[in-house]
């Protein structure tokens, strides 16, 4: 490419034509960097500067008059607050139990629509499960809220079979009801993406299999699970990452707080509540940092598990 | 999977349980609009309801009364469309640099990128406010927009399109055309991004939409309030207008759900897409 930019150069300048300044502005040396400069700009300012920024504040005390060094002071609160612990603690418990829920039922939905029987009722079927996605977390929070909330459809539905289950108002059920209203929103996007995977596996393994006379379940255990490993790992990392950041349904589910003695409260909820309701920015630095060095712990940990599986290349 | 051999029986079985889970997926959706056109003991009678009713209007006009809704539609129209317009020209425009030219710093400023597809977007908040708060921006439609523009999982994602979908040969004969960059741009490389534009916008779009995390700290004022902010401020009384806030959502979801219908195959591959970030 490089060579015959030059040829081009070369020639024009053989035949006596000069640049002119538009020209030099537009040719392939300068251009790149008009292109990449909008989003460079705005990047630099709205992302990597806010980001070494909210380092430096994670180690102060920060008021509009002034701003004081404390050290690794909003750090130990926050490793104190009953409220964040909870938070961190409830979000172990989120990570196992939505990517288990998520995955099973996707998985299973998917392998379903993905028999050929179905023909075109499957993609009809998958748009079906797939609309709630489309639908934003606010919307999800506030129809929950009925469906799960006191005097709602579910509370009466099991009082009618006489168990007295409260759902948002109970530390028990509390963080369900957000894997509920969540698993109903990404469910069907994690059915898009499996049924891909699947459809991606050649129908010549199945057949092969069948005349060796493997049964279903066989057929399932030794083709489709092995041969969908990637896939599941990539959910599994994805959904991870997402469960760490759940802010809407818990905001709404709970009116604005992290549910019943904080039983159902969040990193970025409880990174809400310090940072904009008692407007203690520096510990809520602190918390995104924490955050941010999970994730990233999670993410890579995950990473060597599934190199160490040979799930990945 | 192949599935001829299998018998009758399986097969209904198969069939009965696919459809009661899509049945289990729309019927809150659809509860959405039964409940918008009833009232309040339409919303908690048990056993549930199905049929529509006839509260509609009476229901969005009493929505009017306590909000503006048909404001906090327009805001919410406003940001999204400045956001999924300004995120993909500059996404596309990094993204078609970072794949078909040399120049200076490319790697590095490519590895910043792929470096904050790690970092959660939720770091930037607190400094972003107080620089919102000494700009003045705090309350404003570009403290609300600017921030949104630069998903970098967008230049990520056109990069891979523009490497696969733009042959350098063409770009070549072009040049020894002279055809400037500029030009190069907007007749050859846009016609062949514009599936993957579109891709990355519907991705966009369903983002800024439903936000709520930044309009909540960045808006004070009722009239700059987006549609999902509006939403929860009727929400936490003593007794929530359930009624209303039915209406509120149906308008919320009517525009991501007509989208849907018209490009379908776009919001299928913005799911792989959405992975990145």
């Amino acid at each position: 490419m490089q060579s015959k930019l030059s040829y081009t150069d070369s020639t024009k300048q053989s035949f006596g034509v000069t640049y002119s300044w538009r020209e030099q502005i537009l040719g392939p040396k300068i251009a790149p960097y008009l292109f990449i400069a909008p989003f460079f700009i705005l990047f630099s300012v709205f992302w990597v500067f806010p980001v070494i920024w909210s380092f430096v504040l994670s180690f102060e005390r920060w008021s509009s008059r002034e701003t004081v060094w404390v050290g690794l002071a909003n750090y130990q609160f926050v490793l104190s607050n009953p409220a964040t612990r909870a938070a961190f603690g409830n979000m172990v418990w989120y990570i196992v139990v939505n990517n288990t829920f998520q995955l099973i039922v996707a998985l299973i939905l998917a392998i379903m629509l993905d028999f050929s029987f179905l023909r075109r009722a499957s993609g009809l079927l998958r748009a079906a499960i797939y609309i709630p996605n489309l639908v934003s977390g606010v919307v999800t929070g506030i129809l929950f809220l009925i469906i799960l909330g006191n005097g709602g459809l579910m509370v009466r539905f099991f009082a009618q079979l006489g168990v007295e289950i409260s759902f948002l108002n109970s530390t028990q059920f509390s963080k369900a009801s957000v894997i509920i209203a969540g698993g109903w929103r990404w469910i069907g996007y994690w059915v898009v993406i499996f049924m891909a995977g699947l459809q991606s596996i050649p129908d010549d393994y199945y057949e092969v299999a069948e005349l060796d006379g493997a049964t279903l379940w066989q057929r399932f255990w030794y083709i489709t699970l092995p041969l969908l490993r990637p896939i599941v790992f990539f959910m599994l990392v994805i959904n991870t990452i997402g469960t760490l950041q759940i802010f809407e349904e818990p905001f709404l589910l709970f009116d604005r707080s992290g549910g019943p003695l904080n039983s159902a409260t969040t990193p970025v909820l409880e990174m809400y509540r310090l940072g904009f309701e008692n407007f203690d920015l520096g510990s809520a630095a602190a918390l995104g940092w924490l955050l941010a060095l999970v994730i990233m712990i999670i993410s890579l940990f995950q990473f060597f598990l599934a190199r160490r599986g040979g799930w990945v290349e | 999977m192949n599935s001829r051999f299998m018998p009758i029986w399986q097969r209904s079985i198969v069939v009965v349980i696919l459809v009661a889970v899509a049945l289990l997926f729309l019927i809150p959706l659809w509860w959405n609009f039964v409940w918008a056109t009833g009232t309040n003991d339409t919303i908690f009678s048990y056993p549930p309801t199905f049929l529509p009713e006839g509260n509609l209007i009476d229901n969005f006009t009493r929505l009017q009364e306590r909000i503006d809704i048909w404001r906090a539609f327009f805001n919410s129209v406003l940001v999204t469309t400045a956001t999924v317009i300004g995120a993909c020209i500059f996404c596309t425009l990094a993204g078609f640099a970072f794949a078909k030219y040399q120049f200076r710093f490319r790697n590095v400023l490519f590895m910043l990128v792929v470096a904050t597809l790690a970092v959660p977007s939720q770091l930037t908040v607190v400094p972003l406010f107080i620089m919102m708060v000494r700009l003045g921006w705090v309350d404003s439609y570009q403290g609300l927009i600017l921030p949104g523009l630069i998903p970098t999982f967008g230049v990520f994602f056109m990069r891979v399109n523009a490497q696969s979908a733009i042959s350098n040969e063409i770009l070549e004969a072009a040049r020894i055309d002279g055809a400037n960059e500029l030009r190069i741009l907007r007749q050859i490389a846009l016609p062949s991004l514009l599936p993957a534009v579109a891709t990355l916008a519907i991705l966009i779009f369903g983002g800024s939409w439903g936000s709520l995390f930044w309009p909540l700290i960045i808006l004070r004022s009722n009239s700059m309030f987006t549609l999902p902010l509006t939403l929860t401020t009727l929400l936490g009384s003593y007794q929530n207008p359930y009624d209303l806030l039915m209406v509120g959502s149906l308008l919320m979801m009517l525009p991501p759900l007509v989208l849907f219908l018209f490009m379908q195959r776009y919001f299928i591959k913005s799911v792989f897409l959405s992975g990145l970030h």
